[in-house]
């Protein structure tokens, strides 16, 4: 599904990486390794076509755009969690029903914040709403920049069993970690960096 | 949910920065008589120009608030991503824009005019130029808010960038009201408008592009 | 067509093609400015209306025309830039913009040089000289945009789309500012726009016009030349050209 030849990419003069090269196809899940500054973030930016300063190639083979959570979750202060996942579902599919939305939210354990403004909500919460997006999505591909940091164990296990759901039916997982991500057991690394 | 319906709502949960706008426009204007001359004659042959002068900055000064908090949360990354067109979504920021600031404008002008001293006719006259140009005025907020969301000295940047393209519309709307209403100018003003709706969300949602990828 | 953009748009081509046009602009240049500024000074014959201060008109007037069309050549290259990502086409739109923005000063200054002996004053609302001061205006703008920016590949395409939207609205911004002179000063005497200038004026003009084109075309090229060897510092061949 997914297939980056020769890729290449600098800021300020500096390599973030060079000729990097890899596919992905349905059904796998690949982690993207790296030390901070090692380029994981441009690398997703790149790979869900925010980003296009860079040397190579990235050819997609899929009909929706791929769903990308990043740093910055799309959450406005002033709506609720119902009304962002709304929003943010509605931009690629119909809106989801008021129930669906329920049972999305509540499976990251946010059934007590359900209506309440997102800019009283805690960094983590607002992480898991972001998150819940999953559970909605008709997308293929999931683009997940730090998924499991700043997530509870009880988050960092829905968000597991989510994605091995995506993988199961064929879809497509890349997310990126500092360290190591012990819940898969089955997840290819992509190692970005000099250190590695 | 619908892109409107969310612009709606959080129109209607932050009514802090509409009333800024209004209450912006009122004192602005309220220096003019103190400035100038409370004289009736002297206010009312400027009150055209100067409304409009003062509804340019008021929209200048309106045009960062919605676009600002989508970049920094992200929701415009979410934009451009999105399978709904982009240009649709820019437009509907500049309805946003117009709702926030345009609108209210356009509700308070028979006070203004009253302040000063323009009669019921002109005061028509003054309502149909804005209901015409302040829509313009706005589509070319959002496209300069888009151009500049995200560099370090934005803010200060977008009045210089967007003032010049703003002209037209101010000496077309001024000249409306001022020669009591002649339908030059408003066919001039509505041929803008309809230009402009075309046109610029398509330049807009180019911008919003760029901004999301630097 | 679009090969030729490509060969000419790599910067090491743009780099060295340029360099062997140089010396001939540049004589070209002097050759056109030295024989415009001399006849124009020296042999044109004085306006029986305005006298001497009529010569003002053999700077103002070539000034005023690269200042627009100068403005439409940023464009073309924001155009350029932002449909074929040329890399030469975005440090083109760099380096235009402060010409650009230059050209159109001088025409204001001479502009106003030439209103204090025809109407008393440095200053007037003339739809000509209002017009140009909103072009200064469009060019500071893209300037602005372009330097907070930063140094990125993308970066000027802000900078791009502006200037393109600043060239469709030209027009409009032109003939809106001419209505709104016209109201206010009907029948009124422009500056240039005069009723068949003789061809001992119009010849020299003629010559002086050529030579600012020539002049802007060297300008441009010498600025284009330094934002690429700058921009590509890093690269073999720069390093090669700079330590023999």
């Amino acid at each position: 599904m997914l297939q980056v030849n020769a890729l290449s990419c600098h800021r300020q003069g500096e390599w973030l990486f060079k000729e990097l090269a890899f596919s992905v196809s349905g059904g796998e899940l690949l982690e993207i390794r790296g030390d901070n500054g090692a380029g994981k973030t441009t690398l997703f930016k790149i790979l869900a076509g925010l980003f296009d300063d860079y040397e190579g190639e990235v050819t997609w083979e899929i009909q929706d755009p791929p769903l990308y959570v990043g740093h910055r979750f799309g959450l406005n202060a002033q709506l609720s969690p119902v009304e962002n996942l709304s929003f943010l579902v509605s931009l690629n599919q119909n809106a989801p029903a008021r129930k669906d939305l329920e049972v999305a939210l509540g499976r990251f354990n946010l059934a007590d914040v359900l209506d309440q403004p997102c800019r009283s909500l805690s960094e983590g919460q607002r992480k898991r709403v972001a998150l819940a997006r999953l559970e909605l999505t008709d997308s293929q591909i999931w683009l997940l920049d730090e998924a499991f940091s700043a997530l509870d164990t009880k988050g960092r296990q829905v968000l597991t069993e989510l994605c091995q759901r995506q993988v199961a039916q064929g879809g497509v997982v890349i997310f990126s970690s500092h360290q190591p991500v012990s819940d898969f057991d089955s997840a290819r690394v992509l190692a970005l960096g000099k250190s590695v | 949910m619908n892109p409107l319906i969310r612009e709606c709502k959080i129109l209607v949960r932050s009514p802090a920065d509409t009333v800024q706008s209004v209450l912006f426009v009122v004192i602005v204007v309220m220096l003019f008589p103190l400035a100038i001359s409370p004289d009736p004659t002297i206010l009312a042959g400027i009150a055209a120009g100067l409304m409009w002068v003062v509804a340019l900055l008021a929209s200048l000064l309106a045009a960062e608030r919605g676009i600002q908090a989508d970049f920094a949360d992200g929701a415009l990354e979410q934009m451009v991503l999105g399978k709904t067109p982009l240009w649709l979504l820019c437009s509907i920021k500049a309805f946003a824009h117009w709702l926030s600031c345009g609108l209210p404008l356009l509700l308070i002008t028979p006070l203004l005019g009253t302040m000063l001293a323009l009669d019921g006719l002109e005061i028509f006259w003054m309502l149909a130029s804005f209901a015409l140009g302040l829509p313009i005025l706005s589509l070319f907020c959002t496209l300069g808010a888009m151009l500049t969301v995200g560099l370090d000295r934005g803010s200060a940047l977008l009045p210089l960038l967007i003032a010049p393209f703003l002209i037209p519309t101010l000496i077309l709307g001024t000249q409306w009201v001022q020669s009591g209403g002649q339908s030059f100018y408003g066919y001039m003003l509505a041929a803008l408008l309809s230009l402009s709706v075309v046109s610029l969300p398509l330049a807009t949602g180019v911008a919003a592009r760029i901004a999301v990828s630097r | 067509m679009l090969r030729w953009f490509h060969e000419w748009g790599s910067p090491k081509a743009f780099y060295l093609r340029s360099g062997k046009m140089l010396p001939w602009l540049a004589c070209l240049t002097l050759v056109l400015l030295t024989v415009g500024l001399v006849w124009g000074l020296l042999f044109a014959p004085s306006d029986y209306q305005q006298g001497e201060s009529v010569r003002i008109m053999y700077v103002h007037v070539p000034a005023a025309i690269l200042a627009q069309s100068s403005y439409a050549m940023m464009a073309i290259a924001a155009l350029i830039a932002l449909v074929w990502r040329l890399k030469i086409a975005d440090a083109a739109v760099q380096t235009a913009a402060p010409l650009g923005a230059m050209m159109t000063l001088l025409a204001l200054a001479t502009g106003s040089l030439w209103g204090k002996p025809m109407w008393g004053t440095f200053w007037i609302w003339d739809a000509r000289l209002t017009s140009t001061l909103i072009l200064f205006f469009l060019f500071v703008g893209v300037l602005a945009l372009r330097s907070a920016s930063g140094q990125g590949r993308n970066a000027g395409r802000a900078a791009s789309v502006l200037a393109l939207v600043g060239l469709i609205n030209l027009p409009v911004i032109k003939y809106s500012v001419d209505w709104w002179f016209t109201l206010h000063q009907p029948a009124s005497f422009t500056l240039t726009e005069r009723p068949a200038m003789p061809v001992e004026m119009w010849a020299p003009l003629l010559v002086m016009v050529l030579g600012f084109y020539c002049w802007f075309a060297l300008a441009w090229i010498l600025r284009l030349r330094l934002e690429v060897l700058q921009r590509e510092r890093r690269s073999e061949w720069v390093q090669r050209l700079v330590s023999p």
